[in-house]
């Protein structure tokens, strides 16, 4: 019996002394987290981002907005080691970052930025915001190590060091504005002679103004600035340097928060942001003209016919839905019927969403009205079929929706869904569609294409989906 | 004299709406397919997740509308789901077409159009803040 009471308190022991142990630690942990949030919120964030007026002198556009670190999304990282909290950064306007060995490839800076917290060898506390923009090399490359440049800053933008990593060695960078824009006009063979190398990294931002002050509304591009990196000719070992947390540390940084650490995880934009079309697509050239025409196997192109039927699952044209109040009112929903055009390369991926619609509202009383076509990324659907084409059929489709110059929308022979099936008929894609009859008129229809789509027999090259995705416009161009 | 009655009247109405919307307050935008949308009832709107549409960049579109007769109506192909508070605090939810410019607010069972002028902009305005639901 003692033995057995010995034993009891044994375990009690072991359970007790484990959990103190696993809470010690948990504590711990939490403890490194508080503290450098504790620090940043104390003596960095009080820092106030630069004024607009200050961009023309600021080494560094990318603070010109304001932002903020996501700390539930922050991890622990051991790097160099030091142990570094990795925090992800929120910027209240999203920008894009490129430099001129990126390859015409623009990178939203949330993506490649990054909040670091650690303590330095005299025991104080250092935050960096460290960003990577990846060269076409790394995407050329197998991506195994980083090849591209790193800038570390202060939170309030000061330039700490920068690095050039390229053919698995990296070179300390000079970021100087001033003095490098003096060189950048010198002559190739004058910067070649003295062993000067020049990196422009330049920050643009786009957005939309809505100002009913302006008669239309419109996009812009603005260039935030460029800074100007004279690369040294001095190497630095990949490994933790006496500064920092060395660029091999920081080149790890990216990849620790959200990633599985170590190494160069850059995740880079598999497709270039979108330069967003106007809703309603203002010039469907100009909205459609970063796609590519080539043959062979370096893009592969396909179109996918998006149908949201009224009634999900039957024929019916029309739904009559009693909305949410107590009123009982009816909304007569016809649904629509809109294609997704994607062109994917090892460059990227490009894809655009367009729908016809009345420019006003039609009625089966007023069937007709001028058409117009829409970005309809936002729509929802039930059903779709992607049907995979060659560069012919894929550009005879574009071209046959380019065409459509203001065309006249008519809800029994020239609707949504007639437009989407003659803009596939260009392409010599014939799919099984059933026509339609409803009160004072009849005509193609998303109720009875859906149900067709769905009963239909898939030929090669076809897949059939009742998911609704995300479905993006994505890519851009600078044509 | 009847003209002169009629041009201010008008001009009241038109006056005296601009003033009701800018009582209108908590206006916000909800991701949903659409065809749930027209289901869905006011008081499940707190579950569905959704981004606040800024209101000064929102007051120049309704500002602008026109209210439609009662007899007038519309084919719908896609709609958003939005939702507001009145001066009185009642939850009205507004179903926004995606084409056209028109929305319908169910409490006040009324259809409103955007102004031609604006349209353009509106439907840019609702898609933009559509599409930041999904950063949230």
């Amino acid at each position: 019996m003692r033995k057995f009471y010995c034993f009891l308190l044994l375990i009690l022991f072991a359970l007790i002394f484990f959990s103190c142990k696993k809470n010690y630690v948990a504590n711990n942990e939490s403890d490194f987290e508080n503290n450098a949030r504790t620090f940043f919120n104390s003596n960095v964030k009080t820092t106030e981002p630069a004024s607009e007026q200050s961009i023309e002198i600021a080494t560094n556009p990318s603070v010109v907005y304001g932002r903020n670190p996501i700390w539930n999304k922050a991890v622990k990282k051991k790097i160099a080691g030091k142990d570094v909290l990795v925090v992800p950064i929120q910027y209240d306007s999203l920008f894009y970052v490129s430099s001129n060995a990126s390859g015409g490839r623009l990178y939203l800076i949330n993506e490649v930025s990054r909040l670091c917290i650690y303590k330095d060898q005299s025991g104080q506390y250092q935050a960096e915001v460290v960003t990577m923009v990846p060269d076409n090399s790394y995407f050329s490359g197998s991506k195994k190590s980083f090849s591209g440049i790193i800038h570390v800053d202060t939170w309030d933008g000061t330039a700490i060091r920068s690095y050039l990593f390229r053919d698995g060695t990296a070179q300390s960078v000079t970021r100087s504005k001033r003095n490098a824009a003096s060189i950048v006009g010198s002559s190739e063979d004058a910067m070649a002679e003295n062993g000067i190398s020049i990196l422009e990294i330049c920050y643009y931002f786009e957005g939309y103004n809505y100002a009913p002050a302006y008669e239309e509304g419109y996009y812009y591009e603005e260039e935030l600035g460029c800074t100007y990196e004279i690369v040294s000719t001095g190497n630095e070992s990949l490994g933790g340097g006496s500064s920092g947390l060395g660029s091999g540390g920081y080149s790890s940084a990216i990849g620790a928060a959200g990633g599985t650490g170590g190494g160069a995880l850059v995740n880079p934009i598999s497709s270039m942001p979108v330069a967003r079309g106007d809703n309603i697509i203002a010039s469907i050239t100009d909205y459609n003209k970063c796609f590519t025409n080539l043959a062979g196997n370096t893009y592969s192109y396909s179109v996918t016919i998006c149908v949201d039927q009224p009634v999900p699952g039957k024929r019916d044209p029309w739904g009559f839905t009693v909305t949410g109040s107590s009123s009982g009112d009816n909304i007569v929903n016809v649904g629509h019927t809109f294609l997704i055009f994607t062109q994917i390369s090892a460059t990227g991926t490009v894809q655009r969403n367009v729908g016809f619609y009345p420019a006003d509202y039609v009625t089966p009383i007023s069937p007709s009205d001028n058409g117009q076509l829409n970005n309809d990324n936002a729509h929802s659907y039930n059903i779709s079929l992607t049907v995979q084409l060659d560069n012919s059929q894929f550009f005879n489709m574009l071209n046959y929706v380019n065409g459509n110059n203001n065309p006249t929308y008519n809800l029994n022979n020239n609707n949504c869904t007639s437009f989407a099936l003659h803009t596939l008929e260009a392409g010599n894609v014939y799919i099984p569609a059933s026509f339609g009859s409803w009160a004072g008129g009849g005509g193609y229809d998303p109720g009875d294409l859906g149900e067709d789509i769905r009963n239909m027999a898939l030929q090669p090259g076809m897949s059939r989906s009742t998911n609704d995705l995300a479905h993006p416009n994505l890519g851009t161009c600078i044509y | 004299m009847l003209v002169t009655v009629y041009l201010l009247s008008n001009g009241l109405v038109c006056r005296a709406q601009e003033n009701t919307w800018q009582k209108t307050t908590e206006w916000k935008l909800y991701k949903i397919d659409d065809n749930k949308a027209f289901r869905c009832k006011p008081d499940s709107l707190k579950f569905i997740q959704s981004v606040r549409l800024d209101s000064a960049a929102l007051m120049p579109f309704l500002s602008s509308t026109t209210v439609w007769p009662k007899e007038k109506y519309a084919l719908w192909m896609g709609s958003y789901l939005a939702s507001f508070t009145d001066s009185t605090g009642k939850l009205h939810k507004v179903d926004i077409s995606m084409y056209g410019g028109f929305f319908y607010d169910e409490r006040g069972k009324t259809y409103y159009q955007v102004a031609s002028g604006l349209k353009k902009k509106w439907l840019q305005f609702i898609n933009d803040n559509f599409e930041k639901i999904d950063s949230l």
